[in-house]
């Protein structure tokens, strides 16, 4: 008799922890979901990776060490593009019009942040997810167009778009930079 | 146990609805992508279009009323005759007050262009309508939609201060120039004139109520001074059409003594600032009378010479002395007067249209002297209070100089005009990649020393003309001084790489320190004398 009291009384709460479990399933359900949502973002191209390679992999200043954080391409592009003229863009010439064209494609594109796979960089690239508190170049994603490759790189005192350049050899090679903010 | 009975879970109706709404957030999470964050700053040209069609839709509401032509001797102001503006959309400048609103001003196609009688002295053979910058500033109102306009007419005194649309506007009075700023409402009313000597404001005028006819008197540190202008105009007949004289008393107002636009005493007031038609152009025509909104003219700030905003006299002095370079060099050693790099770089500034250089004192951290910095797109230097209180001039001037081949050499990633510059910051940008938080001082600071001559002839020249020693101390000390600053930014102690090389025979980094802490603190083994 005591028993069925018991049970009696602790109806309503075994009935809300039913209820709190079925939520939280719920709760993990559309998390999972979401989760699934999230993958179909952009990857990295293997060109993005190749351009990485190219460039870090020969670092010969092993004790600089270099940090990867995705960015939002956006969060730059209004800077970089306050920097053009009609000679050129930072301290790059316009010298012919392959540049201009890059930059103009570059304008008219919509870009954002890409999924990554780390064991794909050269060594010697750390990913972060919060770089702020790192000494070191900080580098985000490369935006490839035609030939050339515009990578952000910053450190807590500056800020800039490095311009990178594909010749006939193939290699990436620095070419000019804007700077977006920086300290003298 | 019996199963517990589910129907009891949602009689409280809640579960449905938690339900409901986690479906939605989660299939509104999932199917509509966020905003992307603007990648532009808005255009200003997108915004200019809102400024023309607020003034197409209200121009005839900002007219004087019809009330005949004898407003002008009644109301004692001085009223030029009205004529139909016709800016010119594709030519502007974009900027703010300080205050925060923001200003469009633009170039007025018009022919017409008042202009002071005595630009005719100033320029016996040219036309001066055609040197007047005319222009519509239109005030963004700071709560309504409304963009209140004000007419600024730009009276060079020289030369040197002929300016063409891109140099000159109300936000960025070139850091030379010289003349007369006279601003005027929309219906040709009087409303202030700011009076520019060499680039600094000197004097601001405005017409007053007439006491007395034909005398100038003082009030406190200002001038009246009667002037009677004449109204008269030629028309695209040819006809003169003769219409009653205006007089009005102009007070022109200095903080030191009197003044008047002669630079004399002023006290016959013969000198005057009448305003001449050119003998052209729009007819004056009569105005509607005013619909709602009524026009009201905005307040505004006095012109912004932009560049010198030096609070300390030593230092704005030197300064203004800096930029005017080697016209007055007399026999620079070896021909090197024309290395004089200072004013050349001050004058591209000028030339690109853009004069985003400004220079300041006020606190600068950890113990630098001055630093650069690119603030809201303007190249500002500041020069550190602490050390403008033991430096001497010839160690200011220094430090000015050197600040300002950083904001040449920053300006250039802007505009691009010295391929040279630009492939030295290039290089070194590579090579101080792994510079960390120093990156971009040591690139510039080792692309400088290839300017350390043209710095310490800028600097003899300053000497020479404007210093404590007359340019007596032997070129070599300049050309040691010119090194100051060019160090290492993980340790400021010592000199960058690239410019050891520049370091003269005999002599040394650590020599070269002493005279540079010598000057900067102003000791008594100094060869300059304390700015304060």
């Amino acid at each position: 008799m005591k028993q069925q009291e018991l049970i009696k009384l602790m109806g309503p709460s075994a009935i809300d922890f039913k209820y709190l479990l079925l939520v939280c399933f719920l709760f993990c359900f559309f998390f999972i979901a979401k989760g699934q949502g999230n993958e179909k973002k952009e990857k990295f191209t293997n060109a993005q990776y190749e351009f990485l390679r190219d460039v870090f992999s020969n670092n010969s200043n092993k004790k600089a060490k270099i940090y990867f954080e995705s960015k939002d391409p956006n969060s730059w592009m209004g800077k970089f593009f306050a920097s053009e003229s009609e000679k050129g863009i930072g301290t790059c010439m316009y010298e012919g019009s392959l540049l201009k064209n890059s930059i103009i494609q570059l304008k008219n594109g919509v870009y954002e942040k890409k999924d990554y796979d780390t064991k794909r960089f050269p060594q010697g690239i750390i990913p972060v997810k919060n770089s702020r508190k790192k000494k070191g170049l900080h580098i985000s994603e490369p935006l490839i167009v035609e030939t050339y490759s515009f990578l952000f790189v910053w450190d807590s005192s500056y800020e800039a778009i490095e311009i990178y350049h594909k010749g006939h050899e193939g290699n990436w090679k620095f070419k000019c930079f804007v700077i977006l903010k920086g300290d003298l | 146990m019996p199963p517990p009975k589910y129907k009891n879970l949602g009689r409280s109706g809640f579960l449905p609805l938690l339900l409901v709404l986690i479906t939605m957030n989660s299939l509104l999470t999932s199917c509509v992508q966020e905003p992307e964050a603007p990648r532009l700053e808005p255009n200003a040209g997108d915004q200019l279009a809102r400024v023309k069609s607020w003034f197409e839709e209200n121009k005839t509401n900002l007219r004087l009323p019809e009330r005949g032509s004898n407003f002008r001797t009644e109301s004692q102001e001085l009223i030029l005759p009205f004529f139909e503006k016709e800016p010119d959309w594709d030519q502007f400048h974009h900027y703010y007050f300080p205050d925060g609103r923001e200003v469009f001003e633009v170039s007025l196609e018009n022919a017409t262009k008042y202009f002071p009688t005595s630009m005719l002295d100033s320029f016996p053979d040219r036309d001066p309508a055609e040197l007047v910058i005319q222009n519509l500033l239109f005030v963004k109102h700071p709560t309504q939609e409304r963009f209140d306009p004000l007419i600024a007419r730009y009276y060079p005194d020289n030369q040197e201060s002929l300016e063409d649309f891109k140099s000159i506007s109300y936000g960025g009075i070139p850091y030379d120039w010289s003349g007369k700023v006279d601003i005027w409402t929309y219906d040709e009313r009087h409303f202030i004139g700011f009076i520019f000597d060499n680039g600094e404001l000197t004097h601001h005028s405005t017409y007053q109520l007439q006491t007395s006819m034909g005398e100038a008197r003082i009030m406190g540190d200002c001038r009246t001074i009667i002037r009677e202008i004449s109204n008269n105009y030629t028309g695209r007949d040819g006809i003169v059409v003769v219409r009653p004289p205006t007089v009005v008393v102009e007070v022109v107002c200095t903080g030191s003594g009197g003044y008047t636009p002669s630079g004399n005493n002023g006290n016959d007031g013969s000198d005057y600032h009448d305003y001449e038609r050119p003998p052209c152009c729009d007819d004056p025509v009569p105005a509607p009378p005013r619909d709602l909104p009524s026009y009201d003219p905005p307040t505004i700030p006095s012109p912004n010479t932009i560049v010198n905003r030096l609070t300390n006299p030593c230092a704005s002095r030197t300064f203004k002395q800096l930029s005017k370079g080697s016209q007055y060099l007399t026999a620079a050693p070896n021909d090197l007067g024309a290395l004089d790099i200072f004013p050349g770089m001050l004058d591209l500034f000028e030339q690109s249209g853009k004069f985003d250089y400004q220079i300041q004192n006020g606190i600068v951290p950890n113990g630098a002297n001055a630093k650069t910095d690119l603030i809201n797109g303007m190249l500002v230097i500041t020069i550190d209070n602490n050390y403008l209180s033991k430096a001497t001039s010839l160690s200011l001037a220094r430090t000015i100089i050197h600040e300002t081949v950083h904001a040449y050499l920053w300006k250039q990633t802007k505009i691009q005009s010295d391929l040279n510059s630009l492939q030295l910051l290039n290089f070194y940008w590579e090579k101080y990649k792994s510079s960390g938080d120093g990156r971009w001082p040591d690139t510039h600071h080792a692309a400088m020393s290839e300017f350390i001559l043209g710095m310490a002839v800028s600097l003899y020249n300053w000497d020479k003309k404007h210093g404590p020693s007359g340019g007596s101390l032997g070129f070599d000390y300049y050309y040691k001084m010119a090194f100051g600053g060019l160090v290492r930014d993980d340790d400021p102690t010592k000199l960058i790489e690239e410019a050891k090389q520049f370091i003269p025979k005999g002599s040394s980094w650590a020599e070269i320190q002493k005279i540079l802490n010598n000057e900067a603190t102003g000791t008594n083994q100094a060869n300059g004398t304390k700015c304060n």
